[in-house]
């Protein structure tokens, strides 16, 4: 049913007029052309934003109780170190709709992160370079392969994360050469896997591989 | 899944510069005579997807640029339910660049500009009720400029004819003058009002003035943004209206990808201004404009910036960054508001037999934040306005000019409920 809006001078089939929102009828509107929309309530980030608000809760007041008590000894790295990491595991692991790849990646970075502070706030003896980021990163990258390995079709969306990886299975050895570190044989070891990744790579994917390094390189 | 596409250099702009208040998601729709079997319509979906398939896409990252590649998920047709041209959500789509929507009698189709522009829209939608017909058993047949619907997709449905028609000329720099900028109470939601009217009378109404239909509602649209926002006001700034160019028809191609470009036209009004000045004052400049040297000159301005040799190397978030700032402070601020014209739809008479009328909605940004678009098929013109202000105020004195002074009996209807 049309009805006349004589302020607008237009037809409408809607009680109100669209137009200057004048009462045409008593009907109830029929909804011809456009639904009643669902109301979407923007719950989503709420979670990641508590957690965010109660890792700078926790962090900022240990610097103040640190400063205020024994500003000689910086205990609240302690601290620092694990809530940084917790946020990392709870907003970006696990709440996140992020890649897997992405996901192992930035646990790779943020562990080896916070046990370098924490070995650094502990009297730096370098256990965290040494032994456990070459193994941290050995592991991520045959995780990452395994993954790849159960879903040869998803093998595509890995191989930027897999370059990752092997980009930071050299980093150790970086590290051992600009003398940071110095002991050899894990940074050897985590280097040596992931040129055998590479060379892996290279070798079962053939046309693929070259194929999505033009595509990602384009430019 | 080895196909993939570069992103078109509008493409590259869109997928740039979309956010949460600027979704650079258009709608195209057709209302048709009975209602929608959703059933049938997944059918029709399934074919076209097979038919067209660089609209089967997903976007991928690379370091340089992102681009697209083939998507063999399935795309699901879905009950409308999300305010029109809603941002699009990988995982709401599937990853698609495109959804598919029906409500009542309406079939929708929208889209990241980053894939297509509305000439491309239109032949997938016409594609798409083509299909849909035939699996409901209508005997209808398929007409069309750009595809052969019945043999493979061409290598030229996917041409980047940017790429193809750029030339060396070294484009003359000149700096476009800013424009009134439409400002109101933001607001979450893409509110629509379509008005439907016949195309023949506005082409009438026209033709009186000696001009074309763009022209004729564009300046319509100048006198209602004077009259609504700067009538009391010493100093009268320019109301400048884009209007979108298909470029296809100066510059032959079969691309179902971007190919278009934008002229902006307008003038300072003032009290004594008729409207047969503006018209005047705007065919002039619209003719200006679209000749070809001046577009290509646009062509070559819109390549030039992403293959100049510093920029091809810039990583992509530094990339974004800098166009995100151009299209704020160059694009967007020459213009108070986009008026798109998809012309008249072309459709055997088989096929627009079941056909009510169509429609065409083009988001709105935070610095446009009104839009126009018209769609015309037999008879029918819609031209809608999409807003994400509370006032209404230029779309009403629009309307109410349009059947004021000049007689025309219009059908206004809008996703505003109250």
């Amino acid at each position: 049913m049309q009805h006349y809006c004589s302020k607008c001078l237009i037809y409408t089939k809607q009680p109100y007029c669209p137009l200057c929102k004048h009462k045409l009828s008593e009907e109830l509107e029929e909804y011809v052309y456009y639904p009643v929309y669902e109301t979407k309530v923007q719950r989503r980030g709420f979670t990641q934003r508590l957690v965010f608000f109660i890792a700078i809760f926790v962090i900022s007041t240990c610097l103040l109780i640190n400063l205020l008590t024994e500003p000689n000894q910086l205990w609240f790295l302690y601290v620092l170190g694990p809530v940084l990491y917790g946020l990392l595991l709870i907003n970006h692991t696990i709440l996140s709709k992020a890649h897997t790849g992405s996901k192992v990646i930035f646990q790779v970075i943020a562990l080896s992160i916070m046990l370098f502070i924490l070995d650094a706030a502990s009297g730096s003896s370098k256990w965290s370079i040494h032994y456990v980021i070459p193994f941290l990163v050995t592991l991520a990258t045959l995780f990452v392969t395994m993954i790849v390995l159960r879903k040869p079709m998803k093998w595509r969306e890995y191989i930027g994360y897999m370059t990752t990886m092997v980009i930071l299975g050299f980093l150790p050895v970086i590290l051992f050469l600009s003398s940071w570190s110095t002991v050899l044989w894990p940074s050897a070891a985590t280097a040596l896997y992931a040129l055998l990744t590479l060379i892996g790579m290279i070798l079962f994917s053939e046309k693929t591989m070259k194929n999505e390094i033009v595509r990602r390189f384009h430019f | 899944m080895d196909e993939w596409y570069k992103l078109d250099n509008a493409g590259k702009m869109f997928h740039a510069v979309s956010e949460q208040a600027n979704s650079s998601v258009f709608r195209i729709a057709v209302v048709m005579k009975e209602i929608i079997q959703p059933d049938q319509l997944q059918l029709a979906l399934d074919d076209v997807l097979k038919r067209l398939p660089m609209f089967a896409v997903k976007l991928r990252k690379g370091v340089f640029w992102d681009f697209l590649v083939e998507n063999n998920a399935k795309l699901f047709v879905q009950p409308e339910s999300q305010y029109p041209c809603a941002p699009m959500d990988p995982l709401e789509t599937n990853g698609f660049l495109l959804r598919v929507i029906y409500y009542r009698k309406r079939i929708a189709v929208e889209f990241f500009h980053s894939v297509t522009d509305g000439t491309g829209a239109s032949e997938f939608i016409k594609a798409l009720i083509y299909y849909y017909l035939t699996h409901l058993g209508k005997d209808v047949n398929h007409e069309s400029a750009l595809i052969d619907i019945h043999s493979e997709s061409s290598y030229y449905e996917r041409d980047d004819s940017y790429q193809n028609y750029v030339t060396d000329e070294k484009p003359a720099k000149f700096k476009e003058a800013s424009s009134y900028q439409i400002r109101g109470g933001a607001i979450d939601q893409t509110i629509v009002i379509h008005g439907k009217m016949s195309a023949e009378k506005v082409h009438q109404l026209a033709k009186r003035y000696g001009t074309t239909i763009t022209v004729f509602i564009s300046a319509l649209l100048i006198a209602a943004i004077y009259k609504e926002r700067l009538k009391y006001r010493a100093n009268q700034e320019e109301i400048k209206i884009a209007i979108p160019v298909n470029l296809r028809k100066i510059f032959p191609s079969n691309t179902l990808r971007n190919f278009f470009g934008v002229v902006n036209v307008g003038m300072a009004v003032t009290e004594t201004t008729k409207i047969e000045d503006i018209i005047s004052e705007v065919a002039t400049q619209l003719q200006e404009k679209v000749q070809k040297e001046n577009l290509q000159q646009s062509i070559n301005d819109r390549v030039k910036w992403q293959t100049r040799l510093t920029a091809r190397f810039i990583p992509l978030p530094l990339k974004y960054r800098a166009i995100r700032y151009g299209y704020r402070s160059f694009s967007e601020r020459t213009k108070a508001m986009t008026m798109t014209n998809v012309g008249k739809v072309q459709l055997p008479e088989s096929m627009e037999l079941h056909i009510s009328h169509m429609e065409m909605i083009l988001y709105p940004t935070e610095k446009s934040p009104i839009n126009g678009a018209m769609i015309a098929i037999g008879d029918k013109l819609v031209l809608t306005f999409s807003r994400i202000i509370q006032e209404a105020d230029i779309i009403r004195t629009f309307f109410r000019e349009l059947a004021k002074t000049y007689h025309l009996e219009i059908e206004v209807y809008s996703n505003d409920s109250r």
